[in-house]
């Protein structure tokens, strides 16, 4: 193997797919380049590689950095994008519904084959499309907001607000039939990069609006607004209704109000007081499987309980892991005490599925009495039912009481 | 004289926004820029920089895109400050100057 390639797959050790391929192309560039300069004084090809190699340093400090920024707190950058997204949803559930009396039309795409991990948009920038994930569906396609919306009687406006070359700022403007106008800005043109988990400064795909974005967009409004449905909901905007999704691209109303549970419920489990609180989505495990087609090293027990409560019910199992170990890539890496709440939705026997990390689990009637688990051990958790009253800042969860579950 | 190494590491996020502010650059013009404007002060191991500019990042503090490289070469990836990055950046630099004045106060010659 030449000096180059074994580089690039020493510092790139332990990285997956997309990035990995994204920190082989930045790190190349960067050696390339360095050597270039080398061989324009004088050095032959070769050396100029090794001493370009050598200024960059050991590999393993870069494979080092990257893996802590890139591959271990993937569960806690999911949780930190659903906190970020939650706001705008938990806004929106908290207006007065208006009655429908507009016509109902339907479609808003976003996944067009929800069995894909990912699905492609056209890059400006690049021959390489954005790969968008797929387990989230809040993000809208524009053009088909703007199909959707005009007929009802709504003004589309879209026009560059700052064009700086392969960055641009897009603004949009929709004006209603009632009076009063909707307007947000987003960027176009950046590189998604996978971001979408982590970064709270979500970088925005041309051609596409996150939901979260277009809904603060709409609480600028003085008509009443409100969503309803699970499937597919239908969104009021005063007296204009439409459904965001269609059968073969289905929006999922859980992913919508997953969110807008986050800020009210992370209050709540900050009564336990420990470091971190991980949110996972119902489908977090499968995705991440499929992601990165591995299996995840940790939830190895899945549980099944049984409720009397009706399907749909949203429930969120609490559990606390105390201080624990995990080996990475042969390393050892020291896992914080962690609440974990996992979010999900009752099943239609009234079954409630989670997977953890606890093999022998006992119900508790009270939050303080969860204590912390050792992996592998016996320990406790709290089921908590959500009062599916979606009213800004107001959300109330209870415990179910242990008598009400079994396994 | 070089900096101590646990200071530069302490500060290295006020030192690439500061870098980055006017524009976007890639990894080696960082490492450039920053011996250039600090005539050699700062001379940063590069095996570090690459994995604290994907931090910046995934912070969200920098935004990051590759373009094609003006010599014919690989593609460079370009990282800019957001708007985030911007308001961290004036904060930084606002507690910096606040420790500068409290360091100067302590040695009698208060600002």
């Amino acid at each position: 193997m030449k000096p180059l390639e074994q580089y690039l797959s020493q510092a790139t050790k332990g990285l997956w797919g997309r990035k990995k391929l994204e920190v082989r192309e930045e790190l190349t560039a960067h050696i390339l380049e360095r050597a270039h300069k080398h061989e324009i004084s004088g050095i032959p090809h070769e050396i100029a590689i090794t001493r370009a190699i050598e200024e960059l340093g050991d590999p393993k400090t870069i494979r080092t950095g990257m893996i802590g920024v890139h591959t271990m707190p993937n569960v806690f950058k999911i949780s930190g994008f659903l906190t970020v997204a939650a706001a705008g949803a938990i806004a929106m559930l908290s207006v007065s519904s208006a009655q429908i009396t507009g016509t109902t039309r339907t479609p808003i795409v976003q996944c067009q084959d929800p069995s894909k991990v990912t699905f492609e948009v056209p890059n400006p920038n690049s021959q390489e499309p954005f790969q968008v994930p797929c387990e989230s569906s809040v993000w809208l396609e524009i053009n088909s907001l703007r199909k959707t919306l005009e007929p009802l009687g709504v003004k589309f406006e879209e026009w560059v607000q700052a064009d700086m070359g392969t960055y641009k700022l897009m603004r949009y403007r929709l004006h209603f039939p009632e009076g009063g106008a909707a307007t947000w800005q987003q960027e176009a043109g950046l590189d998604y990069g996978g971001r979408r988990d982590t970064d709270p400064v979500i970088p925005y795909l041309p051609g596409f609006v996150r939901g979260h974005t277009l809904v603060k967009a709409l609480q600028q409004l003085s008509v009443p607004f409100s969503m309803s449905g699970w499937d597919n909901p239908t969104l009021r905007i005063g007296q204009i209704a439409f459904s965001l999704g269609t059968k073969n691209a289905p929006v999922l109303g859980q992913d919508w109000y997953r969110d807008a549970l986050i800020p009210s419920l992370y209050n709540k489990l900050q009564e336990l007081a420990l470091t971190q609180t991980f949110f996972d989505s119902p489908n977090l495990m499968e995705n991440l499987a499929k992601r990165f087609n591995t299996s995840v090293p940790y939830r190895q027990y899945k549980h099944q309980l049984k409720s009397e409560l009706p399907s749909q019910q949203i429930v969120v199992v609490v559990e606390r892991m105390a201080t624990r170990e995990t080996s990475v890539n042969n390393q050892i890496q020291v896992i914080p005490p962690t609440t974990r709440a996992y979010i999900t939705f009752v099943k239609q026997d009234g079954a409630i599925e989670f997977p953890s990390d606890i093999k022998n689990l006992q119900f508790v009637d009270s939050l303080k009495d969860i204590k912390p688990s050792e992996l592998n051990g016996a320990g406790t958790i709290a089921v908590l039912k959500f009062n599916n009253q979606m009213n800004l800042g107001s959300e109330t969860f209870a415990v179910i009481p242990s008598s009400k579950l079994s396994k | 004289m070089k900096p101590d190494a646990n200071l530069l590491k302490g500060n290295l996020d006020l030192i690439l926004l500061e870098i980055l502010e006017p524009n976007p650059m890639y990894g080696l013009e960082i490492i450039n820029e920053a011996q250039s404007r600090t005539e050699g002060y700062f001379d940063f191991k590069e095996g570090s920089l690459y994995p604290a500019l994907h931090r910046l990042e995934q912070q969200g503090l920098l935004a990051a895109e590759f373009m094609d490289s003006t010599t014919g070469g690989p593609r460079r990836k370009y990282y800019r400050l957001t708007d985030k990055g911007n308001k961290t950046l004036a904060q930084k630099r606002l507690e910096w100057k606040r420790f500068n004045q409290a360091i100067d106060a302590l040695r009698g010659g208060a600002t």
